[in-house]
């Protein structure tokens, strides 16, 4: 077992008025090297902060985890934090819901797509350009060395979000978190976005766990699904079968509301 | 643009008054004693006979060299401060923050009053107090940019890929706090224009009979009825020159 999250609570502790607020309530979830999973869930239900906290990005001030989360072996919640950030650069990548703010203004786009080959690895310049530029090809950009030498602003959405996607498989981890890649995006990129990380899961083996609150996208990407609401995982099982056979109202709810999509199918 | 041309001007004088001053700006000359503009003084003349012109540019060399000083002071320290609580946060940036609102809470030129009352009057303990007292609206500042830059996702990504706090301060902060920067320097740089021109005018920087704009203005301040020329050419300089860099921290301040 690759991925192994049991009882995952979190806390925020309110200084001034000294109260603690649960947002996420045991959750429970398991990933096997090359699955992909989904968590779905509407605003605030959690899946995002579920998603950080495997990450390991939560400030560790003022909120308190429970229970475990391992991954190969090791229990992110209690680990020295040199181990997280030795797993951070090799095993673990992420890439967030809004690709503008996720790429520094300032410094061009291929700098950023080395930046954990310049932390983690003592390949030259050269090589590192070269690998750079193969993971930017990879991710169907036309023209990898003119990406390499832009910066952020002038690239589309779409070419960000594929650019966030190439800095994160470029040390090919073993778990690639997407936390509402596409939300930002419009439907057809979207689409190719979904298909993107379908492809690289299929050829590198890496296992994606996918947020999203569009069940239908959820649907064409992931095996299995967890449904959060209020911080608590609802329902959890294989994508077809949630899908077609809600079993709770609120699951339901969500599938009824899924509009007719003609780009996604 | 105008600010441009302003401060242009002011510095082309500091540059002139480093390099070379039509008459010695301390050689006194008791026949041209309160003259008035001529060719041969453009300005006029002090109570002691000295060319105000070369007392004005070699007063501006000073003024602009001080300010600059107490500016890199504040800047540099200020920066390193904020960053440091701004990224770190917890009881670290509690205890630094509280400390700099206590100095916050002194009028600068009281700080700086009190620094040279320890460290006695002159230029160099004037760039010191001065440039201590300018330290917390710095670090202020910067402490605000780098709260908002450390949420950002590009931050965390970098994280993410297990860059260290070093590594991310360095590269992907820092850069980052530029344009602020600029426009704070540009608005510190008047600030410190006049706490020099006020400290001076109070007799505790430049001391005579070297000039400085704020010197000047005290001593003219005796004969400002009689022979306002001795008042009125240092206070236009000071004007221009503090005119000239709020246009250009405008400007900056509009472009980012």
């Amino acid at each position: 077992m690759m991925l192994y999250v049991e009882d995952l609570s979190i806390q925020v502790r309110d200084k001034n008025a000294k109260t603690d607020t649960t947002l996420v309530y045991d959750v429970d979830l398991t990933m096997e090297r090359g699955d992909i999973v989904g968590i779905v869930g509407e605003s605030g239900s959690g899946k995002t902060l579920t998603a950080l906290s495997i990450a390991g990005l939560l400030s560790r001030h003022n909120m308190e985890r429970k229970g475990k989360i391992i991954f190969e072996g090791i229990n992110l919640l209690e680990c020295d934090r040199r181990v997280l950030r030795k797993l951070q650069g090799n095993e673990i990548s992420m890439i967030f819901q809004e690709p503008l703010n996720s790429l520094n203004p300032l410094i061009k786009v291929g700098k950023q797509v080395e930046e954990s080959l310049k932390i983690h690895t003592t390949m030259d310049k050269l090589e590192r350009k070269e690998r750079a530029i193969k993971a930017l090809r990879d991710v169907d950009l036309d023209n990898p060395e003119a990406v390499y030498n832009s910066y952020p602003h002038e690239l589309s959405g779409g070419m960000r979000q594929r650019v966030m996607i190439a800095s994160a498989m470029i040390i090919s981890p073993k778990l690639l978190i997407a936390d509402e890649p596409t939300t930002a995006l419009d439907v057809t990129i979207q689409a190719e976005i979904v298909n993107l990380l379908k492809t690289i899961n299929k050829e590198s083996g890496t296992a994606v766990l996918f947020i999203s609150h569009d069940l239908s996208l959820v649907n064409t990407l992931c095996e299995r699904v967890l449904v959060m609401q209020n911080g608590y995982v609802v329902e959890s099982g294989i994508c077809d079968d949630i899908f077609h056979h809600p079993k709770m109202e609120y699951t339901q709810k969500l599938v009824a509301a899924i509009p007719k999509n003609p780009f996604v199918n | 643009m105008i600010g441009a041309v302003l401060t242009g001007m002011v510095v082309i004088l500091a540059l002139w008054g480093a390099i070379k001053t039509p008459y010695d700006p301390m050689a006194m000359d008791g026949a041209a004693k309160f003259s008035g503009i001529s060719l041969r003084h453009p300005m006029g003349c002090d109570q002691f006979g000295r060319d105000i012109f070369s007392r004005v540019i070699v007063g501006v060399r000073e003024t602009m060299l001080i300010s600059a000083s107490v500016v890199l002071i504040g800047t540099f320290f200020g920066t390193i401060i904020g960053t440091i609580t701004g990224y770190f946060g917890g009881w670290l940036d509690e205890i630094i923050m509280r400390l700099n609102d206590a100095v916050l809470a002194f009028p600068s030129v009281l700080l700086a009053l009190v620094i040279i009352g320890i460290f006695n009057s002159g230029k160099y303990q004037l760039i010191l107090a001065l440039g201590i007292a300018f330290i917390p609206s710095f670090a202020r500042i910067v402490r605000g940019e780098v709260l908002k830059i450390r949420n950002l996702d590009y931050i965390q990504s970098v994280k993410l890929y297990g860059a260290s706090d070093f590594r991310i301060i360095l590269v992907h902060i820092l850069p980052n706090l530029k344009t602020v920067l600029m426009s704070s320097v540009l608005i510190g740089f008047n600030n410190a224009v006049l706490a020099e021109a006020g400290m001076s005018y109070l007799g505790m920087g430049v001391q005579p009979p070297n000039p400085s704009l704020g010197r000047m203005l005290s001593e003219a301040q005796a004969f400002i009825f009689t022979s306002p020329l001795t008042a009125i050419f240092p206070g236009i300089i000071i004007v221009i020159m503090i005119l000239g860099f709020s246009l250009l921290g405008d400007r900056v301040g509009k472009k980012s």
